[in-house]
């Protein structure tokens, strides 16, 4: 047409910022989304509640507004606000499980991390030694780490190792473990590399320039993403409690079998309130620190 | 004034920052009365009895066709094929297309969501910077709406994902819905956030381009901010389709065909071989998923 | 400054050739210098004035020639000499290099980093000594900025942090003092200021220093010797005082092949 031959272009500029690319992937993704549906069978029928569920539902949510204080009837003697309170305790101890698995995770991250970091040994005019093997073994521990999900570390510690308040936090430490590591090797490596060149220049071994050059650049993203992780740990360590540790999951797996639906509120209102206290924390840390 | 009397002056006066110190002070004091006060017991904890208990357990994931018998490797590759074939592919496949499933209703109702929720494209008078500004009311509204969807979206995503499996379970019944909905639904919290920011951060030129030819915000959604963040969203949709392959892999847990059923199911029965076979295939498919994310991501990173 | 081995080093390039990326960028360079001597490089951008100065440390590949710092040639170092000789060569880089989430300290802290063994260094990052700190005060006094000793990097402007880029490199107690533009970015009273502070320092402790400049009036009116670099070329290195102002238009000519 007469207007592109003018400009000189074609009519379709393809590229990252055409629409047309963006559409074609869009409709790629949902045509993958559609064949697992159809693999699935999910069909909308399913979403509809049959009776039982609807009337489950029914009285589910009308306690959304009245979430129990007191334990209803009389198979448990407490005060009236004891509901409130075991939530409260249960809180505390999700946030026990949560910060003792971090703090592993923290520790086998950081030095798990450091082995799996080649970026100080791998330069010209540095002896290799071991090093290869080092970081190689450790970025392969650190995926067979993460590949295993908390809860299945958990299964599998409690059949090996028995039952025991610290198999759930050894469980949700060796997935963490390992993201961690592999989040602070990444940071470390992606960090401006400026001022440890500038330390080498300045006589610094490798080693010192990446520990005071490159390292300090990357500790505001490591602080902000152990906090996010820790936000993550509540989660994993509430969800811990349908296993059978003391926390929020328990709570909430046993007072809803047992059809108590005020009770599992409650417990869902505390839950919600301590991830909430949480993420205002780490999103304002995170502020704080990157700005 | 003496110079380690300066210095020290100086020191006492240095530029502090009081909410990054009273954070790290307070994470590490709660993970320190956690240690002390938590109900762990984590002297005598690893007894004589713990420990001969581990070997055992050990012993017992081995394959049983080779339980007391020397390895050999066909055996245990029959062993492992006949189980692939009963029970494991059709796991694998349905973890994954719950995987799949979940990530790609995450994106759309993420993005839907994340419309409201960004402050310049949930505005009176979106990307505009002259005119008549909108009167209290109109104002006040669409605050409100910003802010309301704000509040769905941290809600969906601090429900962790198992609990919402937990209770759509209960209420739709058995059937791969309640799985994909709960990733579906916690994803859609995060990505709807992320992608809000992502909107909210558009470079400023190409709307306002847009709109000075006076497109409406709809147009400008498609003509500009479509394409635009599209790169930065399918960065956070792979990324987080990686976390949705490692949590399918345990909502089966709560009673669906995939993984993570018949990995209880082996545990409860006793068969630890065929519960580390169901981990270790988990362990694969997680793997595929972070490579072929990874692959994915740089493709968009490079175009 | 910190104990050292002291004594200022000279500096000789003899028919130094560099090729970078298909390019020489340095063509048969003859430059010495005499411990304490003060040199200004100045030339055109893109003549090599800071592949001349990154030749120095040691961080090129020569493809001919030779490249002496005090006695020792560099091609013959191995890497743990090199680190012991740059230890000893102070770079004040143009875009600064510190790190800005540190605290002024730390950063001219870390300039002796090159002497000191690994956990040396950790337990000085961490736990400076007051007498570490008082000469870290009393250095930054010589370069006017003894009041932001705790300051954050990040928090400094441009010619507060130049300052302490300077005081970095010169806390290294070095023989030779390299600096590469440093005052490209600045405006031309603070840069005249900025660079008397450093020849001034320079001729107190008797280093040999060499900075590349692009303002020939600062680099004849502060400097005892000019060398004029055009594409890779020496054109003209004499006294300050010998330096015409047709050999300075000569030097920056726009050339209307080449159009630099």
């Amino acid at each position: 047409m007469a207007s592109e031959a003018y400009q000189g272009r074609p009519a379709f500029r393809r590229g990252p910022g055409s629409l047309a690319t963006g559409l074609l992937v869009v409709g790629a993704l949902g045509l993958a989304g559609l064949a697992a549906a159809r693999y699935l069978g999910l069909d909308p029928d399913g979403l509809l509640p049959g009776a039982g569920g609807l009337r489950l539902a029914g009285d589910f949510f009308s306690r959304a507004l009245s979430p129990a204080l007191a334990y209803e009837g009389s198979y448990v003697v407490g005060g009236p606000v004891s509901v409130l309170t075991d939530a409260l305790q249960a809180a505390l101890r999700t946030v026990m499980f949560a910060a003792a698995a971090i703090s592993l995770s923290i520790v086998g991250g950081s030095v798990l991390g450091f082995l799996a970091t080649s970026a100080w040994w791998d330069q010209p005019g540095v002896p290799r030694r071991a090093f290869p093997l080092v970081t190689a073994l450790a970025r392969g521990l650190i995926t067979l780490m993460r590949s295993v999900h908390e809860l299945v570390w958990a299964v599998l510690l409690l059949a090996a190792l028995g039952t025991g308040q610290l198999v759930a936090v050894i469980a949700i430490a060796i997935p963490y473990s390992g993201t961690l590591a592999k989040v602070f090797s990444e940071m470390v490596e992606e960090a401006p590399r400026d001022a440890s060149h500038a330390l080498a220049l300045a006589g610094a071994s490798p080693l010192q320039a990446l520990c005071f050059g490159g390292v300090p650049r990357a500790v505001p993203d490591m602080l902000a993403y152990t906090f996010y992780r820790f936000e993550c740990a509540l989660r994993s360590s509430a969800v811990m409690g349908f296993f059978g540790f003391p926390t929020l999951g328990y709570h909430i797996s046993a007072s809803f079998e047992n059809l108590h639906y005020g009770e599992v509120w409650t417990h869902l209102y505390v839950l919600f309130g301590l991830i909430l206290l949480v993420d205002a924390w780490s999103g304002r840390l995170r502020q704080a620190v990157l700005s | 004034m003496s110079r380690a009397a300066e210095v020290a002056r100086l020191r006492a006066e240095r530029p502090r920052r009081p909410f990054v110190i009273y954070s790290n002070l307070t994470l590490g004091g709660i993970i320190l009365a956690s240690w002390l006060f938590g109900p762990f017991g984590v002297s005598g904890w690893l007894t004589t009895a713990r420990l001969s208990g581990a070997r055992e357990f050990l012993a017992e994931m081995r394959p049983w066709p080779l339980r007391d018998q020397s390895w050999n490797w066909d055996v245990a590759f029959g062993w492992a094929a006949d189980l692939w074939q009963r029970q494991g592919q059709e796991a694998l496949l349905t973890t994954l297309a719950i995987s799949v499933a979940a990530i790609v209703l995450a994106g759309c109702l993420g993005f839907l969501l994340a419309l409201p929720a960004a402050r310049n494209f949930a505005h009176p008078r979106p990307f505009l910077a002259g005119g008549k500004p909108a009167g209290p009311v109109e104002s006040g509204l669409w605050r409100s709406l910003v802010w309301l969807t704000r509040v769905v979206l941290v809600f969906l995503r601090s429900v962790p994902e198992y609990l919402w499996a937990f209770l759509l379970l209960a209420l739709l019944g058995p059937s791969p819905w309640p799985m994909v909905l709960a990733l579906a639904l916690h994803n859609a919290g995060i990505l709807g956030k992320l992608t809000a920011e992502v909107i909210e951060n558009t470079d400023d030129q190409a709307t306002g381009a847009l709109r000075g030819l006076g497109a409406s915000r709809w147009q400008i959604l498609l003509g500009a901010i479509f394409p635009l963040s599209l790169p930065r969203f399918l960065l956070y949709f792979f990324y987080r389709w990686e976390t949705c392959v490692r949590e399918a892999t345990v909502l089966g847990m709560l009673g669906m065909a995939s993984l993570g059923f018949w990995l209880t199911q082996a545990r409860a029965g006793n068969r630890y071989d065929d519960m580390l076979f169901f981990i270790l295939a988990g362990a694969l498919l997680v793997l595929v998923g972070d490579v072929v994310s990874g692959v994915a991501r740089r493709i968009v990173r490079r175009a | 400054m910190t104990s050292a081995p002291q004594g200022s080093l000279g500096f000789t390039l003899t028919e130094a050739r560099v090729r970078l990326g298909g390019a020489e960028v340095l063509r048969r360079v003859n430059l010495a210098a005499k411990p304490g001597e003060t040199v200004a490089v100045v030339g055109p951008s893109g003549a090599g004035k800071t592949t001349l100065l990154r030749l120095l440390t040691g961080s090129l590949d020569l493809e001919d020639g030779q490249v002496r710092v005090g006695d020792t040639n560099l091609a013959a170092c191995g890497p743990g000499d090199l680190r012991r000789l740059r230890a000893r060569i102070g770079f004040i880089h143009q875009d600064l290099r510190l790190v800005p989430n540190l605290r002024v300290s730390q950063n001219v802290l870390s300039g002796s980093f090159g002497r000191l063994g690994f956990f040396q260094s950790v337990r000085l990052f961490l736990r400076p000594s007051k007498a570490d700190l008082a000469r870290v005060h009393a250095l930054l006094e010589r370069v006017g900025m003894a009041e932001k000793l705790f300051a954050r990097v990040d928090q400094l402007s441009g010619g507060q942090a130049q300052r302490v880029a300077v005081a970095r490199a010169l806390y290294q107690n070095p023989g030779l003092l390299l600096a590469d533009e440093p005052v490209s970015s600045v405006d031309p009273a603070r840069a005249r200021a900025s660079l008397e502070l450093l020849t001034g320092i320079c001729r107190q402790e008797n280093l040999t220093l060499c900075v590349s400049l692009h303002d020939p009036g600062l680099a004849r009116d502060l400097f005892q010797r000019v060398v004029g670099l055009r594409e890779g070329r020496v054109v003209f290195d004499s006294p300050a005082a010998a330096v015409t102002d047709a050999q300075l238009t000569a030097l920056y000519r726009l050339d209307p092949d080449h159009g630099v």
